[in-house]
């Protein structure tokens, strides 16, 4: 039996010693960098400020322009991202039925019986359950070691397959084009669901971020790119829900797989806003 | 470009800092992605951040323990977002593990040991490198982690007996 703090030990000791290659980057080149940072966020600020006020002014003049016309409506700040959303959001308010309603009666989805007619499934993620609809014609996931049922979704039958356990997520290969998880099965985060949040948004490979409510649950869409991998050359988008569950999120992430980049984000908006928890 | 007084004393303490946690700050983040690249981009921003906060970071009564909380969060955010990649990228039969990620070719010495940490718990994984590699006592690992020194012990206690099932054959059978 090995002496694990001894290796341990030897480890970190090994690990103070190294030496990087590079040599120590320039404190006033970092300086340099936090400094146009801050200014581009205060002139981001400035844009949508004024992009406000141009929108205010805009609902102004149409309101005069009707005379007894009544509008209502929110009025939108200027994104500070110039580039073009990836899709087209659905509705998002609560009473908009994302899924069309059929005569099909809903059916919840049990070991033995996900398929196409299915339109309604119950799942339950970090303690709390859920229910959420389907795309109609799309197949879901049933319960098996490791993933849970009603987690996996897609136009074909969902397909999953555990790899080896790997750190704290589980490895699953499937042919789903949505996928629910929760990113802490084992180890609770320590920060706050907006403390995490931040720093998400905030990653120098986000293109755009939006802060909403799903069921009442606070909830944030991020647009992103991938960077470079091992696998790949990085530079591809992905959408990733993050949903507060108290003590541990719902991650609803899309994949383009048999469909195109553009379907399955709009499946992947559908669906998390069809959810509905019942805890 | 004539620097006044208040500037010039900034960046000068800011300079000191820097010169003296860049090296164990870009140890910790090595310890935590397995990646010389990915650690410097992390330490990097930790300094950025330091000083655009700087008024109130130079306040504080130990800078180095507010970078290091710091950087354990770019570290936690960083490992969300590739975790977020991977499900993203998936596809059948081809899949971009975590475990494929890093290490470098030119680390530190016991690379397996380092790359059993960066599986454990997030929690557990901090508090060894913190112990291990940056040689802090626990009640400092508790302060830059923000708990109490007896859950630095329990999260250290737990991380060598998840270490042990990995690293040690006997512990297996």
């Amino acid at each position: 039996m090995i002496d694990l703090d001894q290796r341990a030990r030897e480890a970190g000791a090994g690990l103070r010693a190294w030496d990087p290659s590079t040599p120590l980057p320039a404190a006033s080149a970092v300086a340099t960098r936090a400094v146009r940072r801050t200014r581009r966020h205060r002139a981001a600020a400035g844009t949508a400020l004024l992009g406000a006020v141009a929108g205010i002014g805009l609902m102004w003049a149409g309101l005069r322009q009707d005379g007894d016309t009544v509008r209502t409506g929110s009025v939108t700040t200027a994104t500070t991202d110039p580039a073009p959303p990836l899709t087209t959001m659905p509705d998002r308010s609560p009473s908009t039925s994302v899924v069309p309603e059929t005569t099909t009666p809903s059916t919840p989805v049990g070991p033995s019986g996900p398929g196409p007619t299915v339109r309604e499934c119950t799942g339950e993620l970090g303690g709390v359950s859920y229910e959420v609809s389907l795309p109609e014609g799309w197949y879901v996931n049933a319960a098996q070691d490791g993933v849970p049922a009603c987690s996996l979704f897609g136009p074909e039958p969902v397909e999953a397959n555990l790899a080896p356990a790997e750190a704290d997520t589980p490895s699953v290969h499937s042919n789903a084009v949505v996928w629910f998880s929760d990113p802490y099965p084992s180890s609770p985060p320590s920060e706050t669901f907006d403390e995490r949040m931040t720093l998400d948004v905030n990653q120098p490979n986000v293109v755009d971020s939006q802060r909403t409510t799903i069921d009442g649950r606070p909830a944030v869409r991020i647009e992103g790119t991938t960077t470079p991998g091992d696998n790949h050359l990085g530079g591809e988008p992905y959408v990733v829900w993050h949903i507060d569950l108290g003590s541990t999120e719902l991650w609803a992430t899309a994949n383009a797989q048999g469909v195109s980049y553009e379907e399955a984000v709009t499946a992947v908006d559908a669906i998390v806003h069809s959810l509905r928890f019942t805890d | 470009m004539r620097l006044v007084g208040r500037q010039r004393r900034t960046v000068g303490a800011f300079t000191s800092l820097f010169e003296s946690e860049y090296r164990p700050l870009l140890r910790i983040a090595y310890g935590l992605t397995g990646s010389q690249a990915e650690a410097e981009e992390l330490v990097q921003e930790a300094f950025i951040r330091c000083y655009q906060r700087w008024d109130t970071v130079e306040s504080y009564d130990n800078p180095g323990a507010w970078l290091r909380r710091v950087l354990l969060n770019l570290a936690t955010s960083r490992g969300r977002r590739l975790a977020t990649e991977v499900r993203a990228l998936t596809k059948l039969g081809s899949r971009r593990s975590r475990d494929h990620i890093g290490p470098d070719e030119a680390g530190p010495g016991d690379e397996v040991f380092w790359a059993a940490v960066r599986r454990l718990p997030r929690r557990q994984a901090q508090a060894v490198v913190l112990y291990y590699g940056d040689d802090l006592p626990t009640d400092g690992v508790a302060r830059v982690m923000r708990c109490a020194e007896g859950t630095v012990r329990a999260l250290l206690h737990q991380a060598r007996t998840g270490l042990a099932k990995v690293l040690d054959p006997e512990e297996q059978s």
